[in-house]
């Protein structure tokens, strides 16, 4: 089912959670909302729920308008940040339960329902579980039997606020695996709302990114990480170094009120001078990044730039602290400076 | 304990000892003499006193009183808890304040209010007695004052409850599919139903032992219009001291229950929030 | 469009319950009031019977309420900052004055405190009457009130984080000190709260002071006998305007209550 939203604004009192926002989701899509929290995220995940309403703008599922329909009617699965499992209810029973409220006529026989939620547990691998209480599981446990639940009543689309968001690092990174694996064999309708870029880029066949209740930029998430459309998108997709002025080849400020964002992988270093590393800057630290070097440096101009190397390359640089260096970039975008949003603080300047 | 926030031995001891004593002699005391007067003349003058037919009747319109009260302020109270928990409106807190009033009544203004409204000249007063239907002096006067005085009892436990608690699960219903009496009947109820308990024993007791507003607008006719209460004091009026205080030892037997009840349902209670919090909270 | 159902019919229950139960009866009251004119009812409040009995019904609260507020205080100290056996029983018992019924506690006390009960003997043997006095109305309402101030300051003293005693200590207070300058303060809110709920119940109290007082027209008849009184001989109208009086100060009450817990939670979250 394809998810249309249509100019939809909301206000909470004088703030604007949303601003006339319009988007476009493909039957079958894994899309991903990110934003910072208070960009709006999750006030349109819940608007397309049916759990809030909006005070302009429609919301059409398959072309029909889902306005006045509730959120009991929308057929929409929903897996909420705290997950909002039933506390008295047995894991089982809370999975059963949007079969067991069905009207007489359409209610599966309790055998069914019971081998369904089975069937369920099972693909998320917490058969096991049945009969114990949502307070007795781990937390990436409650979150699968959260999933669960709202795969039961056979969503057309579903939608998920901050998934992961109380979960620790690990457990995560594994259940970010299984949401793709599970998208891949469902094919249903996937909408889920994070603030953490790494997740929605890893996740997501495509990524919307919301700033102050509109879209900066949506597309893969190739697109939106090679090429972002604002700097709002450039800062929030990662680390970048932030200089005022526009660069050029000699790397002189031409115009004051621009900005140019670096990331710091696409920072160079070189022990000699040359064309493309022109920047005399001295290194102040050097530590490792996981796969990576981090390396802080200043520049004898003023302002501190962060880099990223690989291992081998720092050990063929062998970098100490106070050493003087020629920093370049192989890769930069400069923004006119009335583009910039305040959230993007430069923190250098040229 | 650490000695930088506790007292010295003797302190505490003394402390301890001058508490326990002023709850024995302010509390404990009239327990035990309800008991004993009560048993004074022996089990045989005991047994007759509770069961006197005008006691008995007693007992029943005592607890008719209460089941109505019961029934009446749980069902609304849970109405009006879901009302005040679940929304927003105008309004919100002066309902909330209105609520609360029958609180700070006195008892027996509460009686007056009622012969005020239904007395031989008050507001209805003339429409009931051409229909001949008997309020005041009655037991419809009876049950009202204890509805009034019962009033907030049940929400006043249930709506910190169900604020505690949050809408999230009614909301994870809802988008399941759930209408709205699956939702209170097998979502909302179950996680409130240690504070609805807690409210409807705090509402029966009071009902069972409301004196003052009852008193004003039973007119004291024995055998049919005297609550428990009311018939522990006729008795005690008419010097029967040894019947008085055996009827009285039933209400504090209920009283003691009550005492139990409440203090299981406390425990109860924590045991839940505790928990929700564990549920509720982040990973760690 | 709401996203939990039910609205409008529990509101509308909410508000048929409220209207029928407590705001009709309350606005009889008030019809018969303004029927009856200020000076009628100022008539009926200056009598010296009203008077007296207004003069006994809040000088007894006020000491009940005072007595409590010291009681109340020590009790939840006890009960909180100390292991003892017997505390469970000890804490479930304080709120025994709310579960037992007040005829009950009002023939109890009368029969201890009597020239020939268990404590009215020795004390009269002492020139202490105690029973069909003052004293014994303050006694009835000690025992009315005592949990409102036990159950206001407990769960304040629960909640007070050790380290602030710990650091007063580190600083060189006394114990005592700590108590008077650090914790006491803190307890002040709920305190007056306690206070306030206690001296309320008082004044409106009448099912365990009616059997002690003794009832002696302008030495014993505390403010709500007065108005039974006048009902027993159909003084309808002079017994609203004492009600009208009861009502009014309740309400007072019921707001410097409400603004005291206001006081109360600010204190807390600060």
């Amino acid at each position: 089912m394809s998810i249309t939203i249509n100019g939809v604004t909301k206000r909470f009192g004088s703030f604007v959670a949303l601003d006339n926002l319009s988007l476009d989701i493909a039957s079958g899509e894994l899309v991903a909302l990110l934003g910072p929290s208070g960009s709006g995220k999750t006030t349109l995940l819940r608007i397309i729920a049916g759990l809030e309403s909006a005070d302009d703008g429609k919301v059409l599922f398959t072309g029909r308008d889902q306005t006045g329909v509730g959120a009991k009617d929308r057929g929409v699965g929903f897996v909420f940040q705290h997950y909002a499992l039933f506390r008295h209810m047995t894991v089982a029973e809370n999975v059963g339960f949007g079969l067991s409220v069905r009207p007489k006529a359409t209610r599966p026989p309790p055998a069914v329902i019971r081998e369904k939620v089975m069937h369920l547990l099972r693909m998320v691998q917490l058969d096991w579980t049945a009969d114990r209480l949502p307070h007795q599981l781990s937390g990436g446990q409650r979150q699968r039997v959260a999933l669960a639940r709202a795969l039961a009543v056979e969503p057309k689309v579903l939608l998920l606020d901050e998934p992961f968001g109380a979960l620790d690092a690990k457990v995560r990174a594994e259940l970010r695996r299984w949401l793709r694996q599970l998208h891949e064999q469902t094919g249903v309708t996937t909408v889920f709302v994070t603030h953490d870029q790494e997740e929605a880029l890893e996740v997501a066949d495509r990524v919307v990114v919301i700033n102050k209740g509109h879209i900066e930029q949506a597309g893969s998430p190739d697109e939106v990480y090679a090429n972002p459309a604002t700097p709002f998108v450039h800062h929030f997709l990662g680390t970048v170094n932030v200089f005022h002025g526009r660069v050029h080849d000699s790397l002189a400020a031409v115009s004051e009120s621009d900005v140019t964002f670096v990331r710091p992988h696409d920072v160079g270093i070189e022990r000699e001078r040359d064309e493309t590393h022109s920047i005399a800057a001295l290194v102040r630290g050097v530590g490792i990044a996981g796969a990576l070097m981090r390396v802080e440096l200043e520049r004898e101009a003023g302002g501190r730039v962060e880099a990223l190397l690989t291992h081998q390359r720092a050990r063929q640089l062998a970098l100490e602290p106070g050493q003087r260096v020629w920093v370049g970039f192989s890769e930069f975008r400069t923004y006119a400076g009335d583009s910039v949003p305040g959230g993007a603080v430069p923190d250098y300047a040229i | 304990m650490n000695s930088s926030h506790s007292e010295p031995a003797w302190v505490r001891r003394t402390l301890i000892g001058s508490a326990l004593a002023a709850m024995a002699v302010v509390l404990v005391v009239p327990l035990v003499a309800v008991f004993w007067e009560g048993l004074a003349a022996g089990w045989q003058v005991y047994w007759a006193a509770v069961t006197d037919p005008d006691a008995r009747h007693a007992i029943w319109l005592t607890l008719l009183a209460a089941a109505i009260s019961l029934v009446i302020n749980g069902v609304a109270g849970i109405a009006a808890a879901w009302a005040i928990a679940k929304f927003r409106f105008p309004g919100r807190s002066l309902l909330i304040t209105a609520i609360e009033l029958p609180f700070s009544v006195s008892p027996v203004v509460v009686g007056l209010l009622f012969v005020l409204l239904f007395g031989s000249h008050g507001w209805f007063g003339a429409w009931l007695q051409s229909h001949d239907v008997r309020v005041i002096f009655a037991m419809p006067g009876i049950v009202l004052a204890t509805l009034f005085i019962t009033f907030p009892f049940v929400v006043r436990e249930l709506l910190p409850v169900m604020e505690a608690v949050g809408s999230e699960e009614e909301e994870a219903a809802r988008v399941l599919g759930a209408r709205g009496w699956q939702i209170l009947w097998r979502i909302t109820l179950p996680n409130v139903k240690w504070g609805l308990m807690y409210g409807l024993i705090l509402c029966s007791a009071r009902a069972i032992g409301e004196f003052g507003a009852v008193s004003v607008v039973s007119g004291h006719i024995r055998g049919e219009t005297n609550t428990m209460p009311l018939h522990v004091e006729i008795l005690y009026n008419d010097y029967q001291y040894n019947a008085a205080f055996a009827c009285a030892s039933v209400l504090c037997l209920t009283a003691l229950v009550t005492l139990v009840l409440k203090a299981v349902v406390e425990w109860r209670a924590e045991r839940a929030l505790n928990q929700a919090k564990v549920k509720g909270g982040v990973e760690a | 469009m709401r996203v939990l159902p039910g609205f409008g019919l529990s509101l509308g229950i909410t508000l048929l319950w409220l209207g029928l139960l407590v705001l009709l009866p309350l606005a009889a009251l008030a019809a018969k009031a303004m029927g009856m004119g200020w000076a009628d009812m100022w008539r009926v409040w200056t009598e010296p019977r009203v008077i007296a009995a207004l003069e006994l019904s809040f000088f007894t609260a006020a000491v009940a309420a005072v007595v409590n507020l010291f009681l109340g205080l020590l009790i939840a100290w006890v009960l909180v900052r100390y292991r003892f056996p017997g505390r469970k029983l000890a804490d479930a018992l304080v709120d025994l004055p709310f579960a037992l019924p007040t005829a009950v506690a009002g023939i109890a006390l009368t029969t201890i405190y009597a020239p020939t009960g268990w404590l009215g003997e020795p004390l009269a043997a002492l020139g202490i009457k105690v029973a069909y006095a003052p004293l014994g109305i303050i006694v009835a309402l000690i025992f009315v009130t005592l949990p409102f101030v036990v159950r206001t300051v407990q769960p304040v003293l629960e909640s007070l984080p050790h380290e602030i005693e710990e650091a007063s200590a580190s600083l060189g207070a006394s114990r005592w000190s700590t108590f008077r300058r650090v914790i006491l303060p803190e307890l002040i809110p709920a305190l007056a709260t306690g206070f306030a709920l206690a001296f309320a119940r008082g004044v409106g109290e009448f099912g365990s002071v009616v059997f002690i007082s003794g009832n002696l027209p302008m030495k014993t008849e505390i403010l709500p006998l007065v108005i039974i009184g006048k009902l027993d001989q159909y003084a309808v109208p002079a017994a609203t305007a004492i009600a009208v009086l009861m009502l009014l100060f309740s309400f007072v009450m019921l707001l410097a209550i409400n603004l005291l817990q206001r006081w109360a939670q600010r204190r807390a979250v600060a």
